[in-house]
């Protein structure tokens, strides 16, 4: 009897401690002069939805949650986007948080019709700046961001992409994603950001 | 021994009571309509129009085909222009959209007319 409330404490602090670690710095560091340096994601410059230039110096001091998405999507944008739109409501009003969502349709998705769908999301730049530009490198990003884009004519709306929403810290290093149509999957990625967050009280 | 079977089926009856009887239909709107529409049809914001039995009843005549080739019509509800259009769904069979529109009408009309395979697949033949 004692010994197994012993095994059942030992096991509830092993899950804690498992817990409160650190979220880990995600995909293929680059060795420089020895040491390891976690990925990044590259700079880029595009426009958002109220014609403004928007670059990766925008969010040195923000972390970024991100996603992949066109307007016209017809399967798992407007569930990702939902999600989205969770975490946009939940952080409004906290500074350190901006949403970044990548057109990869950037022929349809011009900033009108970017502006058009914030409008009917009921959202705004910058808190989440929707992005367009040169196609080629919108889908450049994508991989940068841990996600797959292929260009398919079979597929619906005519591009195959993998609906990944993922957290980006101050440094512009992926520190966790998760899949925007998995609702247990997003469930533990807020957990995440609480993490993130938690990071950057302490120092 | 009777009294078996009399427990049996109120069981089986208060079971099946409880949930939708167009199972097939709602599993087909889970799957292809409420990303858009909500699981609830509670809709996307501005973006996707809710489902609600004022809005079904105005298209539910024109329902299979919309669901087959897609709808384009800005409709307005509740002050709100929904600018989006509705994408054509190639992948759902005539079956499927049956046993979709069944659901649907069950759902959201109080007649809950009930639609056969030959009902649907002539409104189908006579999209425009
Ligand atoms: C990509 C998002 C999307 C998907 C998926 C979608 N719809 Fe729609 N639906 C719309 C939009 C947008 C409109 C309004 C179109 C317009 O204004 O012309 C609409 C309109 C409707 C309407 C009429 C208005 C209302 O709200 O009652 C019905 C009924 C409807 N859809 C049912 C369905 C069914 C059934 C499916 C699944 C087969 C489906 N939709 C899938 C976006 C979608």
């Amino acid at each position: 009897m004692r010994f197994t409330f012993l095994l059942f404490s030992l096991l509830t602090l092993c899950i804690s401690c498992k817990d409160s670690d650190k979220l880990p710095f995600l995909g293929v560091p680059e060795i420089v002069d020895g040491k390891e340096i976690p990925h990044t994601v590259g700079d880029f410059s595009f426009v958002n939805q109220d014609s403004q230039q928007v670059n990766q110096n925008d969010y040195q001091d923000q972390i970024q949650i991100a996603d992949f998405f066109f307007t016209t999507c017809p399967t798992i944008c407007p569930t990702v986007m939902s999600n989205m739109l969770k975490i946009y409501d939940k952080y409004q009003d906290n500074e350190d948080i901006r949403l970044v969502s990548f057109s990869l349709d950037p022929k349809k998705d011009t900033v009108a019709a970017l502006k058009q769908y914030a409008d009917n999301l009921e959202i705004s730049s910058p808190k989440w700046n929707l992005l367009t530009g040169e196609k080629k490198k919108l889908h450049g990003m994508a991989a940068d961001y841990f996600n797959i884009v292929v260009e398919d004519e079979e597929a619906p709306g005519g591009i195959n992409h993998s609906g990944k929403i993922i957290l980006v810290d101050k440094k512009g290093r992926v520190r966790a994603y998760a899949e925007g149509t998995d609702e247990n999957e997003v469930e533990k990625f807020m957990e995440d950001i609480e993490k993130l967050l938690k990071e950057y009280e302490v120092n | 021994m009777k009294s078996i079977k009399v427990v049996l089926i109120f069981l089986l009856v208060t079971h099946f009571s409880c949930k939708s009887p167009y199972q097939k239909g709602e599993n087909i709107y889970l799957q292809h309509c409420s990303n858009c529409h909500g699981k609830e049809g509670e809709g996307l914001r501005k973006l996707y129009p809710p489902i609600t039995d004022e809005l079904y009843e105005k298209y539910s005549l024109q329902l299979p085909c919309m669901i087959r080739y897609g709808l384009n019509d800005n409709l307005v509800y509740n002050g709100n222009k929904y600018t989006a259009a509705m994408p054509p769904n190639e992948i759902l069979t005539d079956i499927d959209i049956v046993n979709l529109v069944n659901f649907l009408d069950w759902k959201y009309t109080t007649n809950k007319a009930f639609n056969s395979l030959a009902d649907v697949k002539k409104k189908l033949d006579d999209c425009n």
